[in-house]
């Protein structure tokens, strides 16, 4: 018995390159196209969401003004008069009577701005003379 | 390639339309807002401006009379121990520095009390005249002192100053309080009539608008309640006036007792004023 003849028989378990190539699916015209279409469609679900995302982006940051600019309006509105914004629209008799009441209330009746001033009414240099 | 272009498109006519136009209109409602302040504000500036000015002055002076008297006080000290020619000469041009500096300083004070008589409701109108021509007076009579004490060179003229100063003094307190008295009286006048005009607009406001005898019933107790407050009013009010119209002389204790008499007159209103508001609502 050779050499040779020990050696075991060549078994073959893998695919060579020309058989790989052979196993290969072939694509017709048709379904191409119809990969070229699928690939459109998720990119344009692409761009909805990235629209979508960037609408939602612009409401939250209106809401979020919205939600800022209220009070300063108020604030502005308040400022001449001096007397809180109802929240609740009031009838201009109401209306009258509470910035009558407010009238009152404001009268000083200490009338402290008009205070006699602090001076020495009975300044007199001859009072050295007198000592 | 085009269509990612129509996306951003859209994202930014999404910006504008939603983000910068409402920051636009914002803007144009706060300027409109802002120019109503200011027409508001316009509208009493004359007012407020001549009251300021008043005010500015009176600080003013007052705090040159403050350091005008310390001196004064100094040099009389200085005089009083010893006794020399220049000390006396030093004494009397403080003397007649801090003299002018009070007449001065009283001379706004009594222009302060003539704007806020003018600035304020009448109590009645021949009151307000008869007030009016006594504090021009007085503001005459002050500035007549002022001048000669400016004229005053020696001793003897300011010992004079002094003596005529004394009248003055009493006139300028008694007016003081009158002034302050009338002041109040005016404001409250106006107060009262305001809220009795606006309780007769309210019963018209229930007359145009009928309601269920339920509800009837609750505006004639409302009613009631009105009466009694306004009853309340009139009597404190006739006291007020009393201490008023009957002082023969005013002073700090006349002004003292008229305040303590208006707290009832006061509560009285606001009482008024808050019932007024329920039954409004009625």
């Amino acid at each position: 018995m050779s050499i040779l003849s020990k050696q075991p028989p060549i078994q073959q378990t893998e695919f060579g390159d020309s058989q790989m190539w052979l196993e290969d699916t072939v694509h017709t015209a048709e379904e191409l196209e119809l990969a070229a279409s699928r690939k459109a469609k998720s990119r344009r679900i692409l761009f909805f969401s990235i629209g979508g995302v960037l609408i939602l982006v612009v409401l939250v940051l209106v809401v979020q003004r919205l939600m800022q600019r209220t009070p300063q309006v108020e604030e502005v509105t308040a400022k001449p008069t001096s007397t809180p914004t109802p929240s609740v629209p009031v009838s201009p008799l109401v209306a009258r009577i509470r910035d009558g009441k407010n009238r009152v209330e404001q009268i000083d009746t200490a009338n402290t701005d008009l205070a006699i001033p602090q001076v020495d009414f009975t300044l007199r240099l001859d009072a050295v003379e007198t000592r | 390639m085009r269509q990612r272009c129509i996306y951003l498109l859209t994202a930014f006519v999404f910006y504008f339309a939603m983000f910068a136009s409402p920051r636009a209109i914002w803007a144009q409602s706060d300027e409109v807002q802002a120019t109503a302040a200011a027409v508001q504000v316009d509208s009493s500036t004359a007012i407020d401006e001549q009251r300021q000015q008043l005010k500015d002055t009176y600080r003013t002076q007052i705090l040159e009379y403050q350091k005008l008297y310390r001196e004064f006080s100094l040099s009389k000290a200085e005089f009083e121990q010893l006794q020399t020619l220049a000390s006396l000469e030093k004494a009397v041009t403080s003397t007649r520095d801090v003299f002018r500096a009070r007449d001065e300083l009283l001379i706004t004070y009594v222009q302060q009390l003539a704007f806020e008589l003018a600035a304020s409701p009448n109590y009645t109108d021949a009151n307000t005249i008869a007030v009016t021509n006594q504090l021009q007076q007085l503001e005459q009579d002050l500035n007549a002192h002022l001048q000669l004490v400016i004229n005053s060179q020696d001793r003897q003229a300011l010992t004079e100053r002094a003596d005529s100063f004394v009248a003055l003094a009493d006139s300028l307190k008694a007016l003081s309080a009158q002034t302050r008295i009338a002041i109040l009286l005016g404001r409250f006048r106006a107060s009262a009539g305001l809220v009795q005009q606006l309780t007769a607009d309210v019963k018209q406001a229930h007359l145009d608008n009928p309601v269920s005898a339920i509800d009837q019933g609750e505006r004639q107790r409302a009613y009631q309640e009105l009466s009694t407050v306004e009853a309340s009013v009139q009597t404190a009010w006739t006291k007020s006036t009393k201490i008023y119209d009957e002082a023969e002389k005013f002073s700090a204790g006349t002004y003292t007792d008229f305040v303590v008499s208006l707290g009832p007159v006061q509560s009285g209103l606001l009482r008024w004023y808050t019932l007024l508001e329920e039954a409004a609502q009625l």
